[in-house]
């Protein structure tokens, strides 16, 4: 689920936006480093509870608003495929698209057998 | 603020409900007041076409999904057997619980989901709970705790070793478990989910030996169904003999091993060197 971390970093950089805030300002305010707050933004961080609660309070969000996530109902037709996306390293990468190479497999099989 | 429990902490009513469920489930597959263990793996092969195969990524769990009408579920088999069995309950979860999220795109479950130290959706935290459930029934654990003659007052951590190895589960769900059922303090549970006693719980693990296989990674490598229908679609002359040893060498297999020979007889080194000299 490390969309959520994205989604996190982009109601982070919304509001960033809207305010005038700086990044620097924001890390400073609760206390991590510029470094990690460009994480944060970049959804490249699991961010804990304690900073969403601090970043909340900083921007006087509710913290719901940046966990409210939703994929907008749409049915994914290649979910390994759009699960790899959220993947960093390389062979993790091409092990899912070999896996989603036989479950294709499989489905071919399966529909071959039903002729 | 954190919870041992993950960041949302689910209210009275919503854990009532989670663990009458696992019950439920536990009923309806037959296996009411079992420990489950790695038997776990059965059960989400009747649920879905489990994948097993290992991934070179411990942060990598499995991942379960819609493809087509189909679910399929991966179990990443070169993580630690104990994590192996957790993940398979947690996706357990969102397949007999929430389909549409299945249908929606399913999900990749990544080890910090599992670990729950970092903020996770609510839906993460009901199927985390609902793992813990269902492989640690509450009566049973409540029994095995009594077996041990063990208090809320006297428990140790080599307890807790040898009650996880028994569940198989990895320590910090034991910890979280005893928690849920009121056995341990949030404080003593804050204490023992530190990292000292993380260490020291590896540590007492080693040294009494106990747990050794739920620390393995297995390796396996499974495709449910995969090899029963390349036999049969090559028995009946859908796929040729290349396409079935290729399907075969995905789950490492010949089609010697099923007494499956090339139909063609490819001429021998001898024959092909004579044809080649006639040829010149």
């Amino acid at each position: 689920m490390s969309n959520l971390y994205v989604h996190i970093g982009q109601q982070i950089q919304k509001h960033l936006q809207l305010s005038g805030m700086t990044q620097s300002d924001l890390a400073s305010a609760i206390g991590v480093s510029r470094q990690v707050m460009s994480k944060i933004v970049n959804g490249k961080k699991a961010i804990n509870v304690d900073e969403v609660s601090k970043i909340a309070n900083v921007i006087g969000k509710p913290i719901e608003d940046l966990l409210n996530y939703d994929t907008g109902g749409l049915e994914v037709n290649e979910p390994v495929l759009v699960m790899m996306g959220s993947v960093s390293k390389g062979n993790t990468v091409d092990d899912l698209g070999f896996l989603n190479h036989v479950i294709d497999e499989l489905i071919d099989l399966d529909d071959l057998l039903k002729v | 603020m954190s919870t041992p429990n993950g960041f949302y902490d689910l209210t009275k009513e919503e854990s009532e409900c989670l663990e009458s469920k696992a019950i439920s489930m536990m009923a309806i597959l037959g296996k009411s007041s079992r420990i489950l263990k790695d038997e776990i793996f059965k059960v989400l092969a009747e649920a879905s076409v489990l994948i097993q195969y290992p991934v070179e990524d411990l942060e990598l769990c499995g991942f379960v999904c819609y493809k087509g009408k189909t679910i399929y579920c991966f179990i990443n088999s070169f993580i630690p057997l104990e994590k192996q069995i957790f993940a398979s309950a947690h996706e357990l979860y969102h397949i007999w619980f929430e389909q549409e999220m299945l249908s929606r795109g399913g999900e990749l479950l990544k080890s910090n989901v599992i670990d729950s130290e970092s903020v996770q959706p609510k839906n993460e935290t009901m199927a985390n709970r609902f793992a813990a459930m269902l492989l640690v029934p509450k009566d049973v654990l409540r029994n095995e705790l009594s077996n041990f003659k063990v208090t809320a007052n006297n428990i140790q951590m080599s307890h807790i070793v040898r009650i996880m190895d028994l569940f198989g589960v990895p320590y910090k769900a034991m910890v979280r478990r005893l928690l849920e059922i009121d056995f341990i303090t949030t404080e003593k549970c804050l204490e023992l989910l530190s990292e000292d006693s993380v260490t020291e719980a590896n540590l007492i693990q080693k040294r009494l030996q106990i747990g050794d296989e739920m620390l393995n990674q297995t390796m396996i490598i499974r495709f449910d169904g995969l090899v029963d229908k390349a036999l049969s679609a090559y028995q009946l002359g859908r796929i040729p003999y290349e396409r079935l040893r290729y399907l075969l060498g995905i789950v490492q297999k010949t089609p010697d091993e099923f007494n499956v020979e090339n139909p063609v007889d490819l001429p021998s080194e001898e024959e092909i060197m004579r044809i080649l000299n006639e040829e010149d």
